[in-house]
């Protein structure tokens, strides 16, 4: 239920990471999603282009690791231009 | 190019090969590895250091809804006024009938409404320290949203997370939601009143919480008629199980 608070955490995140690390656009975003993480990936993976849209994650492509018994949901890497 | 002799092919892994090679030298890897709620839990670390400050002991109380949570802090601030200076902050999406209950009870407490979202944040807590949550209270209650699975991913900066769980909602709820109860460090079973008109072993119950959880403490009461309440008034004042 809590992903779309998390879409948009992500979204906010990199957006600050943008500013960091100067770059205008996400053309992919590599996540890691653990199995204990409390995130459904489903739901994410719907949630994710709607808050997405707008952003410079609107075009980005999601690559979703999966981890077996992993607590953690995080961003591993970006590619951006 | 023909498509006999398969120059086509090796064409076509060459030009493959150029386009990648042009993509990497547009695009830049930056590598993050940082959590998605690392935003939330910077902001945790603050409150939690505002709370060490201020000498608060704070306690998260998460659990599904109609589990009994504002009964058994109906009952607590009551018992606990007198003792502890004693604050509440109480989560729902909407409306504000717990902080009238509690108020009616004595309590000192404040509403959050979360409107869309279905748990507390530590944002939303940072916003009440110094305002609701005066530095000269010695405890703070937050009552979370209804909700067996969210909470659990948010740290808000308290001392204790509490996973209540009623005698209504069944034993198989902490395997069910994992999660919450794994992270707990104390676990409350309520309503033990009703036990006598349910199908509900305790013996079953602890298997499903030990499951997810090895270590946390259970406490089980009945805020209706008091039974097993002193223990957990002990919890609140001492932040951990009396011997």
């Amino acid at each position: 239920m809590h992903e779309l608070s998390l879409a948009t955490a992500l979204v906010e995140q990199v957006a600050e990471i943008a500013v960091r690390e100067k770059f205008e656009r996400v053309v992919k975003i590599h996540l890691e999603l653990g199995e204990l993480s409390g995130v459904d990936r489903h739901c994410f993976e719907f949630c994710f282009p709607e808050v997405c849209k707008g952003s410079i994650l609107e075009e980005a492509q999601l690559i979703l690791d999966f981890v077996k018994l992993g607590r953690d949901f995080r961003i591993i890497d970006l590619d951006v231009l | 190019m023909c498509i006999d002799c398969g120059c086509q092919q090796a064409n076509k892994v060459a030009f493959e090969e150029i386009r990648r090679e042009k993509e990497n030298l547009k695009f830049r890897k930056i590598e993050v590895k940082t959590s998605i709620l690392d935003k939330n839990n910077k902001i945790a670390e603050t409150n939690r250091q505002w709370f060490l400050d201020h000498k608060l002991l704070v306690f998260n109380l998460m659990s599904a809804p109609g589990s009994g949570k504002t009964l058994l802090l109906e009952k607590t601030s009551t018992r606990l006024k007198d003792s502890i200076n004693l604050g509440i902050l109480v989560g729902d999406q909407e409306r504000d009938f717990d902080a009238k209950r509690l108020e009616a009870a004595g309590a000192k407490v404040k509403q959050l409404n979360t409107a869309s979202s279905c748990h507390l944040d530590a944002a939303m807590i940072r916003g009440e320290l110094g305002e609701f949550v005066k530095p000269e209270f010695s405890h703070l209650i937050i009552e979370n949203v209804g909700n067996l699975v969210c909470p659990a991913s948010f740290d808000l900066g308290e001392s204790r997370k509490v996973a209540i769980l009623s005698t209504t909602e069944g034993e198989d709820k902490p395997s069910k939601y994992p999660l919450l109860f794994h992270e707990a460090d104390l676990i409350v079973i309520t309503k033990i009143d009703l036990v006598q008109y349910l199908e509900f072993s305790f013996a079953t119950c602890v298997q499903h919480i030990r499951g997810v959880n090895a270590a946390a403490p259970i406490l089980c009461l009945s805020a209706k008629t008091g039974q097993g309440l002193d223990a957990w008034l002990d919890y609140v004042r001492l932040g951990s199980v009396a011997n």
